[in-house]
């Protein structure tokens, strides 16, 4: 299996890097990683006239904190999330996902930034940023916008991303006091995308009520989606058996998997139904501890 | 060739250079240019493992990486593993727990180990597990693999206790 | 045991011969070797499932740059004759078809191969794939056998009467009379899932003709090269020894190699027309698509039983689900009748057998190859059976077993067990799991409302023999051979072959282990070359390879009857050399000829160098050099009835005992392995240590089956969903707990070193797996009727029963 043929334009600076992408428009795509762009053209279902590596531009590969935040670089790659320090003591539900993306080859030439345009809707790093709030950077030659990840996932493997633009940088909160996340994933065999995947991240109040919650699910329909009407049932409410039904009950009606070798849509949406009950009770109990 | 660049590796410490055409696979570009036929494919779509090589010290699927992509970098591959003719402690692992059968997921299993070595130097079995879990094996089901890294492991740390820490690392 | 030489070197753990060149990366695969002016192919291959081809236009691909020729099927057809494989089964369709490994007027498989492309390098010739333009007319696939076997089913074959390609009932005993006096009968309908052996390295094919000499010389990973020479020969008009088939390091077969051949036909064909070599690498999603997939099978059977466990008898109707085409089949449908009751001491069975063709890509050979099917079938009727009478499933088995001490034990169907300890081999297994432990555990978590589950499973593999003599009208024999080389060069230097392939079995380890016991030297002394040369090797025709575990059968009984005859000759050129009689000299250390009681020797060198140069003083009688060529007949009497399916089909019936616990996630349906023992007996251990390996390699393939991998075709349109491995799952090393194994050594009764073939094994974790999980739902009331299980399956069932 080979790609169709194609011009290779090595970057060696944003502006440059902008420059070729928009001079091929639609047919140029950028390449960092390319763990989930080299299988699609192999398979030549990805076509692209040319393809801009940014590997080489500098700067563009960091974790780095600053007014409670953490930034991401389009370069970071998923082994540099999963073994970094500062991502486990301040985004614990990054750290644990970044465990079961793929497998150790994939994660040490994927990137953060390329999941998250790949936009695979049975992928791990988007429901974790969509329940963190994340911001993403994304610069073309007219400037640069930050876009919410929330809305950044249009439709099926498409982006709010124009062509000729590149997502720089990947802007996340650090949850405060008595936070606590969790990704939990369902996957047929270990390295395999996910049938299903819920990550929460919710801070308790001093009662112990859920003062506030972002929940991000993989595997619910055509895109990565945020639960926004599971968070709005649960917050301000303490996290109980009864509570998770309803919530449960609630994620059903806003969810609609695409049916395929991982399970029917009906079977995706019972396996969200019991992870979200899960991965709420898991985070619940990680932020009582925190 | 349309668009061919000329692109320069450097394979287990030897200079490759070669015009080539930018799809080209650096899985190719080992096998054919430079004839390392130690690496091997298995599956196209980055799920084996058989092809696994180190690009600047981290394992990669060499069918997942363009030739083009690895321009100016350090490869490593099952060829360079052992040195005068002394094998490396991870391939007399690999002979002494019969860790192979066909042999033909071997090089790219061996370079997975390593790298999990590297990182975890004493790992527990869950762990070699999942360090090779980006590798496939048809034959062993992978138990003789699993105590063949550990037993690395083991002997890794006896050398330790037995050479006093000199002051460099 | 009988002791072999005096070295002892059979049966120790010597590390392996093969391992140095494949942990340098030195290896020499197929696809490693590159010949002057080679070309590379690659096919067009029809995305239906079945259609009509109804015109190919190549011009585009011809005009690429770089491509030298496309070639369609029916430019094939015409120069390329067809394997009728199975002409011999009484069956009109069977004897219509005509194989030609490309479709010719109709594709009657998705993935199968319309035309091939060959350009001067591999990147082009994918292009070039792409620009050949196919105009199909689709007709509806047949996915379904049961479908495909109606009256009204369209014929996959145009012009042949039916689908089905062979239908026979078998009877043993007298089965109605058993079950009517049965205190309960259970039925099921069963389906055993299509999956695969889909080893890492793919088929590769080098083929270059020598138009001087008319000899096509072929390169290639086959795991029967030995047949494959009768047949590459007989499809390109060449008689056999103008075919020169060479094959060395092999990246697993697994049984899946063994269906190569059509392809290295078209690949000579290619050469041929070309005048250049022709290297074609089958990629990965073809080889999903295309290469050999394992029997699918649907059940209905029956098993009659005393309330006490005792089984009378069991019925069942075989469909066979071949695939579009007969290779190795209808074996995989028919093995069965080589162990036919397998542990158990039942004397009456029925078995009506279909094989039907359907729109699907060929079965054919595969580790436990028919042999899991059907133990698959005996062990889940009884695991219903035992929990409709409550009873353990242990406790069913050990009231049937066939007991040590009434080997050889003969089946109903007249084979004969070559000896085994079953119930030894399941107490065994249940000490290794904890059995009593884990049912104590059980019910605790039970309680807690956990599903975890404990199966066990016992299958029999029979080897060494061969079925043709039920499709086969005058052979009266299910005899086979194994055929082995050993030579010994003036300088001493002793070189051994055997005609079977190594796919990572260590044929060059195990086989210099038995030279060197026999020769009193040590396996270090003795080469044994990887591969296979249709011109070097001294092959057993058609029967060389590797399949059915024929090395622990009739290739050692090949390669030990070479060591014994050498043996021989060195005493007796030793003798001469010594001025000695032959039975006053014996072989000591280091292959030394002495003179019995005396110092007086010789070493193998200078006997050997006697022997081959200083041959003018040699007696008459005394055949100059050292060279012993071999060939082993397994010791197997004619059939009773090929007719009625009686007789010993099989030298050896090697088994093994398996265990499984797993934990189902009832929220999810997922299942989580948490152990797996298995004991396996397969009589006797050349080397304990590559024992193990192959059973290790046994429980990854057969739990992946059960839990992991297996091929779906769309029921509308025929397209073989699963065709990468994205989709095709193979469980990694993170999905398995450690492997728990042991061997137990009960020796063969008839074969030369008491040794079975082993790691096939029937197919025993797979058995084990679907029954722990039986097990774990069985409180719910569930019955899990197939080989495999997708969680999602499990859910809808949990759910079933829980929302009532």
């Amino acid at each position: 299996m080979y790609s169709v043929p194609f011009d290779y334009l090595c970057a060696h600076n944003i502006q440059e890097a902008l420059k070729l992408l928009s001079e091929y428009g639609e047919e140029g795509r950028v390449i960092a990683g390319g763990q989930s762009l080299i299988p699609l053209m192999k398979l030549r279902l990805a076509r692209p006239k040319c393809l801009v590596d940014i590997k080489r531009v500098p700067g563009l590969s960091f974790i780095n904190k600053e007014n409670g935040h953490l930034k991401v670089g389009a370069l970071t790659t998923h082994r540099e999330l999963g073994v970094s320090d500062l991502i486990r003591s301040d985004l614990p539900i990054m750290h644990e996902a970044a465990q079961v993306i793929a497998d150790p080859q994939v994660r040490n030439l994927g990137t953060l930034v390329g999941a998250l345009c790949q936009a695979e809707p049975s992928g791990d790093w988007a429901p974790v940023v969509l329940a963190l709030g994340g911001r993403l950077k994304c610069v073309g030659q007219k400037g640069e916008r930050v876009l919410e990840a929330k809305e950044f996932f249009v439709d099926a493997y498409t982006t709010l991303l124009q062509p000729g633009e590149i997502l720089t940088e990947v802007n996340l909160p650090i949850p405060g006091a008595r936070a606590g996340g969790a990704y939990l994933k369902v996957q047929r065999r270990a390295g395999d995308f996910a049938v299903a995947g819920v990550a929460v991240q919710l801070t308790l109040d001093e009662a112990g009520l859920c003062k506030d919650i972002g929940i991000g699910l993989s595997g619910a329909g055509l895109t990565p989606l945020r639960a926004v009407a599971v968070e709005e049932l649960l917050r301000g409410r303490r996290i109980s058996a009864e509570i998770l039904e309803e919530a449960s009950r609630c994620l059903a009606g806003s969810v609609d998997p695409i049916s395929d070798l991982r399970g029917s849509s009906k079977y995706k949406t019972d396996v969200l139904k019991v992870t979200l009950k899960r991965a709420v009770q898991l985070a619940a109990s990680r932020s009582k501890r925190s | 060739m349309p668009n061919s660049k000329r692109i320069e590796m450097k394979i287990n410490g030897e200079s490759y250079a070669a015009e080539v055409e930018p799809r080209l696979l650096l899985v190719d570009f080992l096998r054919v240019n430079a004839r390392l036929t130690g690496t091997h494919v298995g599956c196209d779509t980055s799920n084996c493992g058989a092809c696994t090589v180190m690009l600047d010290g981290l394992t990669v699927k060499s069918c997942t990486v363009f030739a083009v992509q690895a321009d100016g970098r350090e490869i490593f591959t099952v060829e360079g593993l052992s040195k005068d003719g002394k094998l490396h402690p991870i391939q007399e692992s690999f002979r002494d727990h019969h860790a192979l059968q066909c042999g033909y997921c071997t090089p790219g299993m061996m370079l997975s180990s390593l790298f999990l070595l590297s990182n975890k130097p004493n790992p527990t079995e869950e762990e070699v597990r999942k360090g090779i879990s980006g590798n496939i094996c048809l034959c062993t089901g992978y138990q003789h693999i699993v105590n063949a890294v550990l037993d690395v492991a083991k002997r890794g740390q006896r050398q330790q206790k037995k050479r006093p820490r000199s002051g460099k690392n | 045991m009988s002791k072999v030489g005096n070295r002892g070197v059979i049966g120790q753990p010597i590390k392996r011969k093969e391992d140095q060149r494949l942990i340098t990366g030195k290896g020499i695969f197929v696809d490693d070797i590159v010949l002057p002016e080679m070309l590379h192919a690659s096919f067009v291959r029809s995305p239906y499932g079945h259609a009509y081809v109804k015109r190919i236009d190549a011009s585009r691909a011809l005009g690429l740059p770089g491509v030298v020729d496309v070639v369609t099927g029916e430019e094939f057809a015409k120069f390329v004759r067809p394997q009728k494989a199975h002409s011999g089964l009484d069956s009109p369709t069977a004897r219509a078809l005509e194989d030609y490994g490309i479709a010719v007027k109709k594709a009657i498989y998705h993935g199968e191969a319309v035309a091939a492309v060959v350009a001067l390098d591999k990147y082009t010739a994918k292009d070039a794939v792409e620009l050949v333009e196919v105009d199909y007319d689709p007709l509806p696939p047949l996915v379904d056998a049961e479908e495909s076997m109606s009256d009204g089913a369209v014929k996959i074959h145009d012009g042949t009467p039916t689908n089905v390609v062979w239908h026979k009932t078998y009877n043993y005993g007298d089965v109605d009379k058993a079950f009517s006096k049965a205190d309960l009968i259970v039925k099921s309908r069963l389906y055993f899932d299509r999956f695969m052996a889909a080893p890492l390295e793919t088929y590769v094919i080098i083929a270059s003709f020598d138009r001087g000499q008319e000899v096509m010389t072929v390169y290639c990973n086959s795991a029967h090269p030995g047949r494959d020479v009768f047949l590459v020969a007989g499809a390109l008009n060449l008689s056999p020894n103008r075919v020169r088939l060479i094959c060395q390091d092999n990246g697993g077969s697994f049984g899946n190699k063994n269906n190569i051949y059509p392809y290295t036909a078209l690949i000579g064909y290619l050469a041929m027309k070309t005048g250049r070599p022709v290297k074609w690498v089958m990629d990965r999603n073809e080889h999903l698509l295309a290469s050999g997939h394992g029997n699918e099978m649907i059940y209905y059977g029956e098993i009659a039983v005393k309330k006490d466990g005792t089984i009378l008898g069991i019925k069942a109707r075989l469909i066979a689900d071949e695939g579009s085409e007969l290779r190795s089949e209808p074996r995989g449908a028919m093995v069965w009748i080589r162990q036919l009751t397998t542990f158990y001491r039942f004397r009456h069975l029925r078995m009506e057998v279909n094989a039907v063709l359907t729109n699907k890509c060929p079965t054919g050979s595969m580790r436990a190859y028919g042999k899991v099917q059907h133990c698959f079938l005996i062990e889940s009727l009884i695991e219903k059976a035992a929990r409709q009478l409550r009873l353990d499933p242990a406790e069913i088995r050990f009231k049937n077993f066939i007991l040590p001490k009434e080997m050889p034990y003969k089946n109903p169907a007249g084979n004969i067990y070559d000896g085994g300890d079953y119930p030894g081999c399941l107490r065994r297994t249940l000490e290794m799991v904890g059995y009593e432990d884990w049912r104590k555990k059980q019910q605790k978590l039970r309680r807690e409302g956990k599903c975890l589950g404990i199966g066990i499973a016992m299958a029999m593999e029979s080897q060494g023999g061969n079925l043709a003599p039920l499709w086969k009208k005058g052979h009266k024999s299910s005899g086979s051979v194994g055929s082995a080389m050993i030579r010994i060069d003036a300088d001493g230097n002793i070189s051994a072959s055997v005609d079977s392939m190594s796919m990572g079995h260590s044929h060059q380890t195990t086989t210099a282990q038995i030279v060197a016991d026999v020769l009193s030297v040590s396996p270090d002394d003795v080469d044994v070359f990887a591969g296979f040369d249709s011109w070097i090797t001294a092959f057993g025709e058609r029967y060389s390879g590797s399949y059915a575990s024929r090395f622990s059968t009739v290739h050692h009984g090949a390669i030990f009857g070479a060591a014994k005859r050498m043996r021989e000759k060195i005493l007796r050129h030793g003798a001469f050399l010594l001025g000695s009689a032959v039975n006053k000299v014996e072989l000591v250390q280091d292959g030394k000829v002495r003179v019995k009681g005396t110092k007086k020797s010789a070493g193998l060198k200078e006997v050997a160098s006697n022997a081959w140069l200083n041959t003018g003083v040699l007696p008459k009688d005394l055949e100059a050099g050292l060279v012993v060529h071999y060939v082993y007949k397994a010791p197997l009497k004619p059939l009773e009835s090929a007719e009625l399916g009686k007789g010993n089909f099989s030298l050896t019936y090697a088994y093994g005992g398996a265990a499984a616990v797993v934990e189902v996630d009832p929220g999810t349906g997922m299942v989580k392995l948490l152990k797996i023992v298995l004991v396996d007996d397969p009589g006797r251990c050349i080397n304990p240590m590559v024992c193990e390996g192959q059973v290790h390699g046994q429980i990854g393939h057969q739990v992946g089956a059960a839990l992991y991998e297996r091929l779906l075709y769309d029921k509308t349109d025929g397209r073989l969903l699963t065709s990468t491995f994205k989709d095709y799952l193979l469980p990694t090393a993170a999905d398995f707990p450690t492997l728990e194994t042991a061997i137990m050594e009960t020796p063969s009764l008839f074969s030369p070193l008491g040794a079975r073939g082993m790691a096939e094994g029937g197919g025993v974790p797979q058995i084990a797996v679907i029954n722990a999980v039986r097990d774990a739902l069985s409180p719910l009331g569930i019955e899990i009727d197939s080989s495999h299980i997708e969680p999602e399956e499990i859910l809808r069932r949990i759910q079933e029963r829980t929302d009532r």
